[in-house]
């Protein structure tokens, strides 16, 4: 009896490790954003706090780079989310829609009208759909809804596993270390590049419309009776983005549809003149708006949402701490933006002066006394005075302290583990042009032959953000 | 239902639980039902043919117990020979004889007969035919006293871990074991703890290595044309590497879940990578075959009683019988008498190298030499594998023309071999799953045991960390899932 009981427990043991195992390495191995190049707005819904989100706006790739909730913070207080995933089908939009609601009471949602366009999605965007939301009873209903008649993808999308596992292939430091922007990020995607393309005028000139399909119909009729018994009130969102004549049928059916329904409804050309969105500045491509084009989008749905609806202003109230947080993000990703387009020494340092959560390194080489700019004056706006350009050398400053220097008569080697995934290295350099060899986690740093090498980490990005000479 | 998908991971669990709580008595029918449903999991049409076979053999067997007239006795061996044959034939080569017969007909520009059946082959039906043959050719002998229960004999039938890949079990042994069912101790901690173990390396072979240089065989077998000497070798090496994986796993699963059930199947594999000769290749491979071919086949043909030429006459029958045994193809013909032949010349030249050997004062006892026995060995059977693998008889000497005319062994060192299917990291993988697996053979080899009874008696934290390396590389490193199409094990064709 004895032995049989230690046998019992042993095998128990043995599958409550195997489990951990087995979890921690689900854990690991799970979609995420390990690229940086991919939101995983599930993920940033999971972290956030009950009750919080007062909008949520659900929809594809066309909202989470068109409809920005830190600007909504920042200019109204509005605490809105962006529940959108690449490729957001019709299915996938509700049950994302009944997720959020499982922790969340928005009294606005916002649905983009871009998957009343498509019946069949992309594979990999589907996965992202089915993936990132959590194994329960809505995520095996949406499994199902996606997987249709095909019992193996069924499977594979309520297990999981089976698909997720080959990502053994790419894991990055951000499957390990959760990655932060997926804590407290509102869902957006900043792109600041800007692509300009011409928009083709004859789409304006189609005014048949395609009727409304089953599927659709049966969505908006789903939709209509989720906000019916959840107590929200919906509003349809069509976010300017190029099409081709198809779709411009599609969505004349589709928006008749809705305005004879008595839905409340914001459609792109409405939206295209009040925020006088243009082709050349605004768009990262002809699907997607920028920053730029985000930032005159959410400007105008911030000011439509406070007249009709009128959401709290939650700015100033600790519980909302996510919302501050992710505009703290934005502001730095505002930051690199900007530092990649100033050219002068003086106006460049002047971005930087004051911002925390910086680190900055500063490498003078070869001959840098014969600068055409005033470097001196320049860099003294973060603190580092003119000795530096007296002595030479490489100086390091950590969030506005000095943290560390070498001078031409220090031959020493400088390291400094700016956190448990980042270490910056300085050594002399062994090329005669270059003083010091600047080293970011093994990775040689751009550093300038003659004259003034800034490299600059930013804590909060957990990334180097610029990398200049001057 | 594949031992390496979902189903079979709730299916297997589900029976073992049900069969360890039910009464004794309904341990038989239990398991019978779920090998039912298991094979009815491929094609629920073709359990007829099971149980066709099942009651043919069974009757036949009874008949054969009971009656002592010898035509008789013979008679209704033939009869039911015959039968399930017969069913064996419609099924697997009947197709095939048609298109031989039509390319035989265009030869003499006869127009082809349009008698083809088409008809989808039955899982494991090679399998299970020849156990319930075996079994009848027991009783006619007198080895074996006759099953009357038919319940359980059709459980020795359709014992679902070997059901449709093996190995052949002996009725001596199963059917014993399937008799003594309810005094079975199923609670055996060891057996269940090894027995899971052996399944975990059995998936290990298959998801892990089988499917991973899978796709290096055939991506070389798939356009042999594109490739040089280089390339074609490691196909050819690669496709040895798989199908010993793919069958070897089969096996493993199938002993493995069997002895978590209280039951010990026949090994069917023992190292046949290290085996120093053809014949020595045989006695390690596909282990439940070949000594089936030997008892039932290759003695009643005379075996090695009536004189050399006999013997190598029985020997090419036998292996020309037992490549169409693999399929319904030429090929599978062509690979069987390839054996057949290595063998009659390993033979023949037995005496002349040991004659050389002597005169060059070789240590026959010296490692290096059972070495280099060992990779000619390796070297001929994988020469032989590509007939079995080619797609046909042209192909397979296509093939192997070029590996002797297209020499370019700079490509193994130029980075080509990376282009072969798996990029640098796949290919990574894949070679610490073989150091693993070379590390497994050794042991077996050396300690001449099974490896997971070895491991059974080490440390208890040895155990399960080898235990949960295991799990954790099937689930991660395995190629399953989407945008991978399942392989199915190699010889559930057969």
């Amino acid at each position: 009896m004895k032995e049989t009981t230690k046998k019992v427990i042993r095998t128990a043991v043995f599958i409550a490790l195997a489990s951990a195992v087995i979890a921690g390495s689900y854990r690991v191995l799970s979609w995420k954003d390990t690229m940086g190049s991919y939101v995983s707005s599930a993920q940033q819904l999971y972290a956030t706090k009950k009750d919080l989100i007062d909008v949520l706006f659900v929809g594809s790739s066309h909202c989470y780079a068109g409809v920005n909730p830190d600007m909504l913070w920042r200019d109204h207080g509005i605490a809105a989310f962006d529940m959108a995933i690449s490729g957001q089908d019709r299915d996938s939009a509700i049950h994302y829609i009944k997720e959020a609601l499982k922790t969340q009471s928005p009294s606005v949602v916002v649905v983009d009208l871009l998957a009343t366009l498509y019946d069949e999605g992309v594979e990999s965007n589907t996965w992202r759909n089915v993936l990132s939301m959590r194994t329960s009873p809505n995520q095996i209903d949406l499994a199902r809804a996606e997987a249709q008649d095909d019992d193996r993808a069924r499977k594979d999308y309520v297990l999981k596993w089976p698909i997720v596992h080959t990502r053994y292939r790419e894991l990055a430091a951000h499957d390990f270390v959760q990655n932060p922007y997926s804590l407290y990020g509102r869902g957006y995607c900043y792109r600041f590049a800007a692509e300009p393309y011409l928009h083709d005028v004859q789409l304006d000139e189609i005014t048949e419309a395609e009727p409304v399909s089953d599927a659709n119909l049966r969505w908006f009729a789903e939709l209509d009776a989720l906000a019916e018994k959840e107590g929200f009130s919906l509003v349809y969102l069509q976010i300017p983005h190029e099409v081709v004549p198809e779709e411009k049928r599609i969505y004349n059916g589709v928006l008749a549809y809705l305005t004879d329904a008595g839905q409340t409804l914001l459609t792109a050309d409405e939206l295209i003149g009040m925020a006088q969105l243009n082709t050349a500045t605004d768009y990262m491509d002809q699907g997607h708006l920028n920053a730029a084009g985000g930032e005159k989008l959410t400007g105008v749905l911030g000011a439509w949402l406070i007249e009709h609806y009128a959401p709290a202003d939650h700015r100033g109230d600790p519980a909302y701490h996510q919302w501050d947080e992710s505009l703290a993000y934005a502001e730095h990703l505002y930051l690199e933006d900007k530092l990649s387009k100033i050219d002068g020494p003086a106006a460049w340092f002047s971005g930087i002066a004051g911002v925390d959560d910086l680190v900055v390194v500063l490498v003078l080489s070869g001959d840098y006394g014969a600068s055409e700019f005033d470097l001196p004056k320049a860099v003294s706006q973060i603190g580092v005075r003119e000795a530096f350009f007296e002595n030479g050398g490489c100086v390091v400053i950590d969030d506005g302290a000095l943290a560390g220097f070498l001078t031409p008569a220090k031959a020493e080697d400088l390291t400094l583990d700016i956190d448990a995934l980042h270490t910056l290295h300085i050594e002399p350099a062994t090329d005669s042009e270059l003083s010091y060899s600047v080293n970011m986690d093994g990775q040689e740093q751009f550093n300038a032959f003659d004259g003034l090498g800034v490299v600059i980490y930013d804590r909060v990005l957990e990334r180097i953000i610029a990398n200049r000479a001057f | 239902m594949l031992f390496n998908s979902v189903s079979f991971l709730i299916f297997f669990p589900v029976v073992v639980i049900i069969y360890a709580l039910i009464p004794r008595k309904l341990r038989a029918v239990w398991l019978l039902i779920a090998s039912y449903y298991f094979y009815m999991s491929w094609n629920a049409k073709y359990a007829i043919l099971i149980f066709i076979s099942t009651l043919v053999t069974w009757a036949g067997a009874l008949f054969l117990d009971k009656t002592r007239a010898i035509f008789e006795r013979k008679l209704a061996l033939i009869a039911v020979f015959a039968v399930n044959l017969g069913i064996l034939f419609l099924f697997k080569y009947y197709d095939f004889a048609v298109a031989t017969l039509n390319r035989a007909l265009s030869l003499v520009h006869v127009a082809p007969v349009d008698a083809a059946l088409h008809v989808l082959l039955p899982v494991g039906i090679s399998f299970y035919t020849f156990q319930a043959l075996g079994y009848c050719v027991d009783v006619y002998r007198g080895d074996m006293r006759a099953e009357r229960n038919l319940l359980r004999y059709a459980l020795f039938v359709s014992f679902f871990p070997q059901l449709v890949a093996g190995p052949i079990e002996r009725s001596q042994n199963l059917l014993t074991q399937i008799n003594d069912i309810e005094n079975k101790n199923i609670y055996n901690y060891d057996d269940i703890v090894s027995g899971l173990a052996l399944m975990l390396w059995g998936l290990f072979q298959k998801v892990v290595i089988a499917d991973r240089i899978a796709i290096v065989a055939d991506t070389v077998f798939g356009s042999p044309w594109r490739y040089g000497a280089t390339a074609l070798i490691l196909g050819a090496c690669a496709f040895s590497v798989q199908i010993y994986c793919d069958f070897g796993a089969y096996s493993n699963i199938a002993v493995g879940a069997a002895r978590v059930m209280g039951f010990r199947l026949m090994n069917n594999f023992d190292t046949p990578y290290f085996a120093t000769g053809i014949s020595d290749f045989w006695r390690r491979w596909h282990i439940s075959l070949s000594t089936w071919f030997r008892d039932y086949l290759y003695i009643p043909l005379g075996g090695n009683r009536k004189g050399r030429v006999r013997r190598y006459l029985n020997l090419l029958i036998t292996f020309l019988v037992s490549g169409l045994w693999h399929g319904a193809a030429w090929t599978f013909v062509a690979w069987g008498g390839l054996h057949g032949i290595l063998q009659i010349l390993e033979d023949l030249l037995k005496k002349p190298f040991g004659r050389l050997e002597a005169l060059l004062h070789v240590n026959v006892t010296a490692k290096s030499r059972k070495l280099l026995r060992m990779a000619c060995t390796f070297a001929l059977v994988t020469l032989a594998w590509i007939f079995f693998r080619a797609e046909s008889l042209t192909d397979a000497v296509s093939f192997i023309r070029r590996m002797f005319t297209h020499i370019d062994p700079w490509n193994l060192f130029n980075g080509s071999v990376y282009t072969l299917g798996l990029d640098h990291f796949e290919a990574h993988v894949l070679f610490a799953a073989l150091i693993l697996l070379l590390m497994v053979d050794l042991l077996r080899y050396f300690r001449k045991e099974e490896l997971w009874d070895l491991l059974v008696r080490q440390n208890l934290w040895f155990r399960w960390g080898v235990m949960l390396a295991l799990l954790l590389g099937i689930l991660v490193y395995g190629v399953y899932g989407a945008q991978f199409d399942s392989a199915q094990f190699i010889y559930f064709r057969f």
